[in-house]
């Protein structure tokens, strides 16, 4: 190893043509002690599985479905190369402009209500009261309901006629809006039994809240500062990091947002249901994206949308973290 | 100055830890009432999920036994009075009641002089009835099925996961070879890639080679390793102590020797929480078994239980019980492995 490193340093003062870099790498090669290619044949043999998998499941499919988005192609018939139609299509597509604004909206009043709501309910939790660990549980508990079951489960709690959330809400004096036939609430609708599921945040900013240091608090309490001021002057400054976190993974996950939304879907319509109803109101991005690849067949066009996906997922991750770099403390 | 601000907070130290009480108390009710209706509506019978208000508690028929039979029992005006008659059969908005007092006499009414008379009571029966009833005419399918396809595909999944991403987790953590740390940025990469991506060339693949409507592309790809689970068993191999491996090493023992007589021996507890996170993965998949199986013998129970619920008249109390028993297995395995959930939220998001 020791005889490498000091290879590598001359190697450094000299010239860095290609030639030489290579002979350089190659070199290194032949100067692997037999320790060395020892690791790493049972290195190799030991991720084996993985590297298989990974050209299989992961390396193949993407270059597939980057090939298919300039393709236009329905299963059983030969492709086409259509260069950028898909990518261009995208702009005259009313469904597409539906689909994006809808998971947007999502991501406004779902997520940032969800945040909030988290890092609410997390205070709360970290209050010194007694049963604190039972209300932990309780709060934490939704979260890990099946979504398929809790999906039906709302369906049945905002039941306009028979569901409890219905009758309380009477009793206070406001008709409960039609959840599901109603285009303006079946958003709002997805977004409490979002919130009923927000456990995973609240679990994750209470590690935050128990990592701030007590000195800061005590510190500020002794400042004069008032519950109000702690909180935001010290508390949220400190727990910006999983804010930020919270962000990018409430963006990736509203965009890949499908199974409430098709079980919504199918509740809200007679026999099966149409996927995004009521009127388009439930049509999210992955929903708009199954229903063009395995409803329409069309997979040149579904592979076009993936991919659109996964460049605008990753255009607001940077966006996220380089904007946050102005309001949150690393 | 001081009594003054003194009996002031005084009276804040008690009044202020009573109303935090009443505040979090209250915001459980959010998390807590769903759940409670979940299994109040489990337990009603079939007349009480229709009744409107509904009510928490299940009310069933009152039952009375005449002649080692029990019937249900209904207010019934007959001639101006009120009786309280057991009815014996009900066709077309014609009831044959009896009166208890006297099992002989048979007396013939419109329903709509009827009115069942309710107890509170849980109908547990909703239980094996959900379970059993076939969901497609014809098909001989049940929600048992379900259990046992989500069940086997769990199985398979937990065993290819287990074998794929111990080893290669070793090979990341506790072998030193050129290149490693390069290889694991992209394992770490994988992470960040949507499904939706990759699905549908999968989706190609497979049904090329004639895998869709099996179990197959939902268990294979378990075998060739997972970047969560890899990240998360290579963290806790290098917590184990290298100079164990290395006095192994000493005496002649080979990496493969290492690897499952000494670090697998010694990860148990990790081992557990990987087998519990491929099991909560498998069990709330939804999306995977809805692109690939189309067959009703073949659904799991979360496509299964929607599947359900697309009928022309739900029957939600059977649909609820059916979700208890969806539920209850991770709720189950979340009090026995509370430190493993809350762990694996903190490392990314527990649901796919």
């Amino acid at each position: 190893m020791l005889e490498e490193d000091a290879m590598d340093k001359s190697m450094k003062g000299r010239s860095r043509s290609l030639g030489t870099w290579l002979t350089s790498r190659i070199r290194r090669r032949m100067m692997w002690t037999p320790r060395v290619r020892r690791n790493l044949r049972s290195g190799i043999f030991f991720i084996s599985l993985w590297i298989i998998g990974f050209l299989a499941f992961n390396l193949y499919p993407i270059l597939a479905s980057l090939y298919y988005s300039f393709t236009e192609y329905h299963i059983l018939k030969p492709k086409i190369w259509i260069g950028l139609a898909n990518y261009a299509l995208v702009f005259e597509d009313p469904l597409f402009v539906k689909a994006l604004s809808n998971t947007i909206y999502m991501i406004i009043f779902g997520v940032s209500l969800s945040i909030f709501l988290s890092f609410s309910c997390a205070v709360l939790l970290n209050l010194k009261i007694r049963g604190q660990s039972i209300y932990r549980v309780i709060y934490f508990l939704p979260s890990i309901v099946p979504t398929v079951a809790a999906t039906l489960l709302f369906l049945w709690v905002l039941n306009p006629q028979m569901g409890f959330l219905h009758t309380m809400l009477g009793k206070i004096g406001i008709v409960g809006p039609d959840w599901f036939k109603d285009p303006v609430w079946a958003k709002p609708g997805l977004i409490i039994l979002n919130l009923w599921g927000m456990g995973q945040g609240i679990v994750i900013y209470l590690s935050g809240l128990q990592d701030v240091p007590v000195s800061l608090l005590e510190a500020a309490e002794l400042d004069g500062a008032s519950w109000w001021q702690r909180l935001r002057y010290v508390t949220i400054p400190m727990v910006s990091p999983i804010t930020v976190f919270l962000m990018i993974m409430g963006v990736i996950g509203m965009f890949q947002y499908f199974a409430q939304a098709y079980v919504f879907a199918a509740g809200s319509g007679q026999m099966g249901g149409i996927l995004g109803s009521p009127l388009h109101s439930t049509l999210f991005y992955s929903v708009y994206l199954w229903t063009v690849g395995f409803m329409q067949l069309n997979l040149g066009y579904a592979s076009a949308l993936a991919w659109i996906m996964f460049i605008v997922i990753m255009i607001s991750t940077v966006l996220l973290l380089r904007s946050s770099r102005r309001w949150a403390y690393y | 100055m001081f009594p003054k601000s003194n009996r002031r907070y005084k009276l804040q130290k008690k009044v202020k830890p009573f109303l935090q009480h009443i505040l979090v108390f209250t915001v459980s009710l959010f998390f807590l009432l769903p759940f409670l209706w979940m299994l109040s509506t489990a337990l009603k019978s079939d007349l009480d999920i229709y009744r409107t208000p509904p009510s928490w508690l299940p009310y069933d028929l009152e039952l009375v036994e005449i002649n080692g039979e029990s019937l249900p029992l209904y207010t019934v005006q007959i001639d101006g009075m009120t009786k309280e008659l057991a009815a014996l059969e009900i066709k077309r908005g014609q009831g044959t009641f009896v009166d208890p007092a006297d099992p002989d006499a048979i007396i013939e009414v419109r329903m709509r002089d009827a009115e069942p008379i309710l107890v509170v009571r849980p109908r547990w029966q909703n239980f094996p009835d959900a379970l059993s009833k076939a969901v497609r005419t014809g098909t001989g399918v049940s929600f048992l099925t379900y259990i046992k396809n989500s069940l086997t595909i769990a199985f398979f999944s937990i065993i290819g996961t287990l074998i794929s991403c111990t080893t290669a987790a070793y090979g990341f953590a506790r072998l030193n070879w050129p290149g490693r740390d390069k290889v694991f940025l992209v394992v770490m990469g994988t992470m960040m890639l949507p499904f939706q991506v990759t699905m549908i060339p999968m989706y190609v693949v497979y049904s090329k080679i004639g895998w869709t409507n099996s179990f197959l592309p939902l268990i294979v790809p378990t075998f060739f390793g997972n970047a969560f689970i890899i990240f998360l068993l290579r963290q806790f191999f290098l917590t184990i102590p290298e100079e164990m491996c290395d006095a192994a090493r000493v005496d002649g023992a080979s990496e493969w020797q290492i690897f499952t007589r000494i670090v697998l021996p010694l990860s148990k507890p990790v081992l557990a929480s990987v087998i519990v996170f491929t099991f909560l993965w498998v069990w709330n998949d939804f999306i995977g078994p809805m692109l690939y199986l189309t067959d009703p013998k073949l659904f799991t129970l979360a496509i299964g239980l929607q599947d359900y619920q697309g009928q022309h008249n739900v029957a939600w109390n059977q649909l609820m019980s059916a979700s208890i028993v969806f539920t209850l297995p991770i709720i189950v395995a979340f009090f026995f492995a509370q430190r493993t959930f809350i762990q694996g939220v903190k490392l990314t998001g527990l649901k796919e």
